[in-house]
Formats: C-alpha cells, sequence, structure tokens
C-alpha cells in the first residue's frame, strides 16, 4: 500500500470512535502520569496492559501509544514548574526550563514545548510511515540465521546501553530470558519449570510481571520518599503566548531535537531518556546561545522535549517494521498484540495493514489531541499535581491488583505482584537496569524459536547464524556500537568532564 | 527521606551469590529437560543457554561487587519512612490473602483506609469518607461496568 492510500485507509479506521476515545483516553492518562512525579510512563503501560486485552489489537495499540507520547508531554509540564523531572526524559528540561520559570515565562515555555513536541512528534510519525513499509520489505527475506542476530543481538545491546556496568545490564537480561522459559514451551508443548503449578503452565503473565516489577516498585519508592507536597505556580492560558523572538530561537533547536530523538527510537535502549541528553549538549556545542544554556535559555528545552517525543514514535520502527520490541514499552505494546493472537514479525505490516495504518494514523490525531490536552487545559495539569498522594497512589494500587486479577481470574498473579514488587525495588536500589529484563522476558521465546529453526533447517550446522552478509552485517554494528559505547565510557573515566559541564 | 546506609559491594555480593543459586537450582532443573541433537535441539537446549548466562551475569555481579570501593553506599529508608514501607508491604500482603474471602468490596475498603492512615495525617473521618468512596466507585466501575470478575468474598458482593 501506498503512504498516502495507506494514510487515508487509516484515517477511515483511526476516525471510529472506538479508536478515537482510545487516542484520547491513552494520551488522557499519559499526560497524567507525565505531571505526576515518581510515576513513569512504563509503568503506566504496564498497569494499563491489562485493561487494553479487552480492546481489538489496533485499539490497544493505540492507546498504549498514545499513553506513551503523552507522558512526553506531561513530563515537562512538572519539571518546568517545579523543578522536578515528571519522568526520566524530562531530567535535563529542569535546568533551564524552571530558571526560565523563575524569570516569569512559564507560560510561553510550556507553549513552545507543546509545539516543539507536536513538530517533533509529527515529523517522527512522517518518519515511521515511510521507513517501516521499507524496513519490513527487506525483513522478509530474512531467516532464521538474521532474526536470531536481531533479537538475540538487539537484547544483549540493550542491556550494555542502558546499564552503567556490565553486570547490570547482563543478570536482569539472564533473570528475564530464564522466566521467559517457564511454561508451557512452543515447538514440542512440554512443560518447563512449572513445579507442577497449574498457575505456570502458561507461562508467566507479562502484564503481571511489568506491573509488579515497575509499578509496585515504583509505589515503594515514591512511599519511602514521601514528604509533603510542593505547590506548583498556577499559569494562566493568556499568559502562554511566546515572544517573537522566544519563538524564532525555538527553530532549530526543535529541528535538531526532531532528528536526534528519531535517530535513538531507531536502536535499543532507554532512548527517550538518552535522546534528551544527546540533545541537550548538541544545543550547548552547536546552539548560536549555548553560553546561556543552564541559564535558562529556551533553547535548553525547547531541543530535549522535542526529542524524546520524537523517540518515542521512532520506537515503534523496530516494532512494527520488524516485530522486535527494543525497549520495554514497545516489548509491552507487543504483549498487547500477541494477546489477541498476531504473529510478531515482519509480515506484521503485510498481514495486518489494519493495525499498522491505524496506529500510525492514530499518531497524527494523538499529537493533535495532546496540543488541546496540553496548552488550554494546562490549568487540569497544575492542579492535579495538588491531588495529595495518600489519595493517588491506594487508588493506583487498587488498579493494579484489579489489573492483574483481571487476567486470569488468579489470585497467584496478585500475589505474584508483590514478589516481583519487591524484586524490583531491590534490583532498582542496586542499580541494575529493568528494561533488559522485562524485554528479555518477550524477546525470550523469539530468540528460542529462531535458534531451533535454524538449527532445524541447518541440519545442526552451527554457522547459519552467521552465513550471510545480513547477520554478520548485524552482529558487526551491534559489537560496534558495544565497543563503541564502552571506549566513550572509559574516555569519560579517564577524562572526566569539567565541572559545570553538564 | 530519613537515610540507613548499606554498602554497596555487599549488596552485590549479596545477589551475586543469590545469582549463582539461583543458576544451579535452574541448571538442575534443565538437566531434566530432553536435549535432542543440534539438527532436532530438544526442550532443553536453550534453558541451558539462559542458565549459563545466568552463571555469567552472577560472576560479573560477585566480580563488579569485589572490585566496589568500601566507600559506595546504597540508600535505604530508616526510621518513619522504613516503617511506612514496610507499612504498604504488609498490608498488601493482608490484601491479596483476604481478598477471597472479605471480596473485592470490603478488603479494598478496609485496605483503603489503613494505607491512607499511613500516608497522612488526616483525621479518621476524611479517610473513612476518601476510602469509601474510592473503593465503591472502582467496585462500581470495574466489577459492575466492565463485568471484571473480582472475588465477591463469604458475603457474595
Amino acid at each position: 500500500m501506498e503512504p498516502i492510500e495507506g494514510l487515508l485507509y487509516g484515517l477511515s479506521l483511526a476516525f471510529t470512535y472506538q479508536n478515537l476515545l482510545a487516542a484520547f483516553a491513552g494520551a488522557f492518562a499519559g499526560t497524567a502520569i507525565g505531571v505526576l512525579p515518581g510515576f513513569g510512563p512504563t509503568a503506566g503501560l504496564a498497569l494499563l496492559l491489562p485493561f487494553t486485552f479487552a480492546m481489538g489489537p489496533s485499539t490497544g495499540l493505540i492507546m498504549m501509544a498514545s499513553m506513551l507520547y503523552g507522558a512526553m508531554y506531561g513530563g515537562s509540564t512538572t519539571a518546568i514548574l517545579m523543578n522536578m523531572p515528571g519522568e526520566a526524559a524530562s531530567v535535563m528540561t529542569c535546568i533551564d526550563g524552571y530558571k526560565l520559570t523563575k524569570k516569569g515565562r512559564a507560560g510561553a515555555v510550556l507553549f513552545i514545548v507543546a509545539a516543539g513536541s507536536f513538530i517533533g512528534g509529527t515529523i517522527s510519525v512522517i518518519g515511521v510511515m515511510l521507513f517501516v513499509p521499507t524496513l519490513s520489505e527487506l525483513a522478509i527475506i530474512f531467516g532464521p540465521g538474521e532474526f536470531f542476530a536481531l533479537t538475540a543481538g538487539g537484547l544483549l545491546l540493550l542491556s550494555r546501553i542502558s546499564a552503567g556496568s556490565v553486570a547490570a545490564g547482563l543478570l536482569p537480561m539472564a533473570i528475564g530470558l530464564m522466566l521467559s522459559t517457564v511454561g508451557q514451551e512452543a515447538v514440542s508443548g512440554q512443560y518447563r519449570f512449572t513445579f507442577g503449578l497449574n498457575d505456570l503452565s502458561q507461562g508467566l503473565e507479562l502484564a503481571v510481571l511489568a506491573v509488579g516489577i515497575y509499578g509496585i516498585a515504583e509505589i515503594m519508592f515514591v512511599v519511602e520518599a514521601l514528604t509533603h507536597q510542593a505547590k506548583p505556580m498556577r499559569v494562566r492560558v493568556r499568559e502562554m503566548l511566546p515572544t517573537r523572538a522566544e519563538i524564532r530561537r525555538s527553530w532549530a533547536p526543535i529541528g535538531r531535537g526532531t532528528i536526534v530523538g528519531f535517530l535513538f527510537g531507531l536502536i535499543p535502549g532507554p532512548a527517550t531518556t538518552l535522546s534528551t541528553f544527546t540533545a541537550y549538549r548538541l544545543e550547548k556545542a552547536v546552539s548560536k546561545y549555548k553560553n546561556e544554556i543552564g541559564e535558562g535559555a529556551i533553547e535548553g528545552v525547547a531541543a530535549p522535549e522535542t526529542a524524546n517525543n520524537a523517540a518515542a514514535t521512532s520506537l515503534m520502527v523496530p516494532l512494527l517494521g520488524l516485530g522486535i520490541p527494543f525497549s520495554s514499552a514497545t516489548a509491552l505494546m507487543l504483549g498487547a498484540m500477541m494477546v489477541h493472537n498476531v504473529q510478531p514479525g515482519p509480515l506484521l505490516m503485510t498481514s495486518y495493514p489494519e493495525i499498522f495504518w491505524a496506529v500510525i494514523a492514530s499518531m497524527f490525531i494523538g499529537n493533535i489531541m495532546l496540543v488541546v490536552i496540553n496548552v488550554p487545559m494546562i490549568g487540569l495539569w497544575v492542579n492535579m499535581l495538588r491531588i495529595p498522594v495518600y489519595i493517588l497512589l491506594p487508588t493506583i494500587l487498587m488498579m493494579a491488583v484489579i489489573g492483574a486479577y483481571s487476567l486470569r481470574n488468579s489470585m497467584f498473579d496478585v500475589s505474584l505482584l508483590l514478589g516481583l514488587g519487591m524484586l524490583g525495588y531491590g534490583l532498582r536500589k542496586l542499580e541494575f537496569q529493568l528494561a533488559p529484563l522485562v524485554v528479555g522476558v518477550v524477546l525470550g521465546p523469539m530468540i528460542e524459536k529462531h535458534f531451533r529453526e535454524g538449527l532445524f533447517m541447518s541440519q545442526g550446522e552451527l554457522s547459519v547464524f552467521w552465513d550471510s552478509w545480513i547477520s554478520i552485517g548485524i552482529w558487526c554494528a551491534i559489537f560496534a556500537v558495544i565497543v563503541l559505547s564502552g571506549t566513550m565510557r572509559m574516555w569519560k573515566h579517564i577524562f572526566p568532564p569539567a565541572e559545570g559541564d553538564a | 527521606m530519613n537515610v540507613s546506609r548499606i554498602q554497596k559491594r555487599k549488596g552485590y555480593l549479596a545477589v551475586g551469590a543469590a545469582g549463582l543459586a539461583l543458576s544451579a537450582m535452574y541448571l538442575g532443573a534443565s538437566a531434566q529437560l530432553p536435549f535432542g541433537q543440534l539438527a532436532r535441539p530438544g526442550a532443553g537446549v536453550f534453558p541451558l543457554i539462559v542458565g549459563v548466562l545466568l552463571v555469567i551475569g552472577s560472576l560479573s555481579t560477585l566480580w563488579e561487587g569485589l572490585r566496589t570501593a568500601i566507600g559506595e553506599q546504597v540508600e535505604l529508608p530508616a526510621g518513619r519512612d522504613r516503617l511506612r514501607l514496610l507499612v504498604l508491604l504488609a498490608a498488601l500482603f493482608v490484601y491479596i490473602v483476604a481478598l477471597p474471602w472479605l471480596g473485592q468490596l470490603i478488603a479494598s475498603a478496609l485496605f483503603l483506609i489503613l494505607l491512607m492512615r499511613v500516608l497522612s495525617d488526616v483525621a479518621w473521618p476524611h479517610v473513612i469518607v476518601y476510602s469509601l468512596t474510592i473503593a465503591a466507585t472502582l467496585y462500581a466501575v470495574f466489577v459492575r461496568l466492565l463485568n471484571v470478575p473480582m472475588p465477591r468474598g463469604i458475603l457474595d458482593i
């Protein structure tokens, strides 16, 4: 299907009332999660996941995607108004955003951030729309060897990029793979590691795992650090008009932020967060106003906030083009599709064009909705920051329990929440990364399938995993990135950056 | 937050040791599964590879633990903050145990009352009103409207 034809088809699907409602609800919930400090988008997606199972695959996916990029919009509000990141991808926004607030420019900054997020998000959707068909056409010729390289290599890369040390990524990855082997195995139907428990025969439920390890653990973090809430300042809609100079200075950072964000979304790793760091540093290096960045310059807010939206959108490329998740967010989205027997893989786009085009079209619509939700309705979000934690947290906790129970009506799943929550809390305290664990659980069965298929087809020749130029290319690229990031880390260790060079 | 500190080194060594014990059990259980041949790998082959990865992950954790400087510490909550966290976990545990007996509506209301009281210094009457409102709303939306078959308990509500 040609892009224009596909987009029109997608729009016809996206404009059904379920899908419009899903995009709006996702965008709204995403903004709320972004605004609330201490509760990140992955935990939000995890909580939402069980409830998407009742929807069709496109509707569920539309809701989850809009929640993810909605959280990127919302995160900036708290960063700018309260100097507190609403989520990890808004850390850089605090620096200049809050200084601008102190200068009385909060409204204008919020407006520019919303505009930048809209531009970055929309251009990124166009990129996804043009890039995915080419990628999935290429991937149709992939055999088990290439897919093994992509899935196993991608997971390895994710575990290396997201963590500071080798162990902090490798151990969670291995635990995730281990958990993925629990339950009935796909090829021979053999039960593995179920210890005779009926509840384990179908394996661990991804949603339960994610809610426990992200959601419950994050609630534990909020509870232990409970302090009196700071009150955000009020922002009036008529104060939101930026000056001409502010608009003029924002164009270039928004453009650069879009490119940086789009590229980061394509590779395994914590794309949204990493893209903001890179976009900020890039502004500090190339902007005409680089000396002002860090002291309250619009560039320092516009670039990272645009980048995280572009990244939150482009990370759909590996998911939709190859059927492979490279982040915990897309791993959960894949989970939402697989419940409806949608097979992951490069055929996703050809076999289920309705899902692909509906999601693409809804992303255009979702971005427009988010501007409306975030600009004229800013007062609502400021008020939301005033809702006391003792109301919010117990409500979220209740919803987590209901969500976990609803999947299989199993109290076993609910009790797992508690155990997994403590595991997630402990691992995070020791600075282990959770993304390789969750992605490992999702990719585990795919890696095993490609591994066994490869050996089966080659009659036991191990060389099947590196006998084509494509698989060699994939492995080389993965090792190049791993070596490069390792070298950069060593470089920083030997030559630490000067004080104040954020 | 009131903090007590533990050495990061000890944390890593403990996690590494636990990981090794886990890998031993996992590999032991994997050995019971059929391996098949290389041309027809059985259900035990992939777990074996994963088990080896788990060993490598645990060993690298131990290695990093040994290399961590004595001074590096991990902050854990202390005093009232720790108490609050422990009450949350205990309350969640009791809630999960009590849910099948008391049913969604009553168990949630009690859990919410306790948790809100722990998380705030709001007076009892307010806490009770808020909790009942939230519990009833969630019950109405999820159980009645969306038909999530939550446990109904001995009172069958």
